[in-house]
């Protein structure tokens, strides 16, 4: 039963509605942002004080001023939609691969057996390390860049969805196939949807790594269009406020995809999948 | 107590780690240099003795990088004490770390060529209309002549709403970036052109003396702010051996060829041909001065291209 009654206020002297959820929401904001504040105020302060000189650590005004010069003259925006491009496709692609090689191969035991082990060996090898090779395949450009994503994305997504696959309860295999599901039908109307929950910690995952891969990826073939781009030209000019500018504009898009996008998939999916209980 | 000793154990590794990491500053004199053809006269410096005999017994350590900003960064970041580097990057340093970076003398002037892909249709300045230019690195010296070239005939950069795109590629990497159609044309710093001309990777589009007129510096003896301040008895032997080594690689431009190649396989390298060194060591002009026009060309074209936040005047850059 859904009930649209606020929690019981405890000592809440205003009875006061408003109030009460103006308080609530000011609370919030405090927890949410009481690190971050501490920070800048650090940051002020060592800055301030001239601790460290500005070409070592420029203070939050000239890293703000730089983002917005960055953003008025269209170049960093650019560069986010290009970065966001190459991120949303190499991710998708890989995603898509990991999920078919995941759930052709994790049904059957030898397949399974041959792959993993590679694909987890693989995964302590850091995703960049195969830059070199992209290049020499692909070219020195945004082909290498995009490759280094998937295969970012790929491998612990393989895994997750591997994970999946064996987590599926026993019971519903056997009743699927008592009911005589086989083949492409048992994938398509048992298999797939029963993973799932268990898949979007696998999209998580695989997104922060895809980021990782790509920024490396972007760096590394300087001249490339994207945020990376943008951070290696300031390394380049010791714009050290460019360099801070752009760790914390991939920052924010972090916090925004893991709050609003990821946030929303998963209580979509727990919700359609029956994971949470009506409050 | 035997949880608590391995506790204090633990700590006094972490510390002794931690107190290993702190650079021993030992009062070496660290000088940094580039392994090109461009940098024959701290080529000579270093494998002749020049440096270590004016320093008169206070200890000098080499360190080599293979661009600019990699050097600059280092004297930034108080690595190096001193470096030979373009004046790109000094420019640059000028505006963003202002009074870090200081100009000791001049050392080389000219020594880049521009180069086209066989078959791209590049005969001059012009002709880079919608094309990609390599340059080692964004703001460094070969990336502003080329900027102050295309703004001699209208041209500018795509990051200034032109046509041209300019890409930043290492030396060593030009060739494959040109033989796989990655780029059109490069600006190349010797012996790097010389070698692609000699592989036949390139054409001629602009020598070295078409370049600025060939009156710019290519590279300059810096110093950062802590040893002028600390050790200027350091920062004027640099200057003297810079002078004598700028004289010697003049007087004898088959040394500089015999010593870098001597630095080329002990580092493993292939020496390079008589000819590539010969071309090389000619399109390069040993030389002290930092002619102040080319250097006011140099800011404006650093200036156009975004690069700068504070204003730079000549007078930064200039000895």
């Amino acid at each position: 039963v859904t009930t649209d009654a606020p929690p019981v206020q405890i000592a809440d002297p205003t009875s006061n509605r408003a109030v009460g959820a103006a308080r609530r929401l000011a609370l919030l904001a405090a927890r949410r942002l009481w690190f971050i504040a501490l920070i800048l105020g650090a940051w002020v302060l060592v800055t301030q004080a001239g601790w460290v000189p500005a070409f070592r650590l420029p203070g939050p005004a000239d890293v703000w001023s730089s983002i917005a010069d960055g953003f008025s003259d269209g170049v960093w925006f650019d560069a986010m939609l290009n970065t966001m491009r190459l991120l949303v496709q190499g991710w998708a692609i890989g995603v898509a691969a990991a999920v078919v090689v995941g759930v052709v191969t994790g049904e059957i035991g030898w397949l399974e057996d041959g792959i993993r082990p590679v694909v987890a060996g693989l995964q302590s090898v850091p995703t960049i390390a195969f830059l070199p090779l992209a290049i020499i395949w692909f070219g020195f450009g945004e082909t290498a860049i995009l490759a280094i994503t998937i295969f970012g994305t790929f491998k612990p997504m393989l895994i997750t969805t591997y994970s999946a696959v064996h987590q599926i309860s026993p019971t519903l295999l056997q009743a699927g196939r008592t009911l005589g599901a086989r083949g492409m039908f048992f994938q398509r109307t048992l298999l797939l949807p029963a993973i799932v929950p268990a898949l979007v910690l696998g999209l998580k995952l695989s997104w922060s790594f895809a980021w990782r891969a790509l920024m490396a990826a972007e760096i590394i073939v300087s001249g490339s269009a994207g945020l990376g781009g943008v951070l290696e030209l300031g390394r380049q000019i010791y714009a050290i406020d460019v360099v801070i500018g752009v760790i914390v504009l991939i920052m924010v898009i972090g916090i925004v995809f893991e709050q609003v996008v990821f946030g929303r998939l998963e209580r979509w999916v727990n919700r359609r999948w029956g994971l949470v209980g009506a409050t | 107590l035997a949880r608590r000793s391995a506790a204090a154990g633990f700590l006094a590794a972490l510390a002794l780690i931690v107190a290993g990491c702190g650079g021993g500053d030992d009062g070496t004199l660290k000088v940094g240099y580039f392994p090109n053809i461009t940098h024959g006269p701290a080529i000579l410096a270093k494998e002749e003795g020049i440096l270590a005999r004016v320093l008169e017994g206070e200890k000098v350590e080499w360190v080599r990088f293979l661009s600019g900003p990699e050097a600059i960064t280092a004297v930034l970041a108080g690595t190096i004490d001193a470096t030979y580097t373009g004046p790109g990057p000094v420019i640059t340093a000028a505006s963003h770390a202002p009074g870090q970076i200081t100009v000791l003398a001049g050392a080389a002037h000219a020594g880049a060529v521009m180069v086209a892909r066989p078959g791209s249709g590049i005969r001059s300045v012009a002709d880079l209309a919608g094309k990609r230019v390599a340059v080692p690195s964004f703001g460094n010296t070969q990336d502003l002549t080329l900027r102050d070239d295309l703004a001699g005939v209208g041209l500018r950069a795509t990051t200034q709403g032109g046509t041209v795109r300019v890409v930043p590629v290492e030396n060593q990497e030009l060739q494959a970036a040109l033989e796989n159609d990655v780029i059109d044309a490069a600006v190349a710093p010797e012996p790097w052109g010389s070698r692609l001309l000699d592989a036949e990777a390139a054409e001629l589009v602009l020598d070295a003396d078409q370049i600025m007129g060939g009156n710019y510096p290519t590279t300059v003896l810096v110093a950062g702010a802590d040893l002028l301040r600390d050790r200027p008895d350091l920062a004027r032997a640099l200057v003297s051996a810079n002078a004598e080594a700028v004289a010697l690689a003049a007087k004898n431009p088959e040394l500089v060829g015999q010593r870098f190649n001597e630095i080329v396989v002990a580092g493993g390298g292939n020496p390079l041909k008589d000819e590539i060194l010969r071309s090389a060591i000619a399109r390069t002009l040993p030389n002290t001065s930092v002619p102040p026009d080319s250097i006011e060309r140099m800011i404006a074209a650093a200036e156009a291209a975004g690069y700068l936040r504070n204003t730079v005047r000549p007078a930064d850059v200039l000895p």
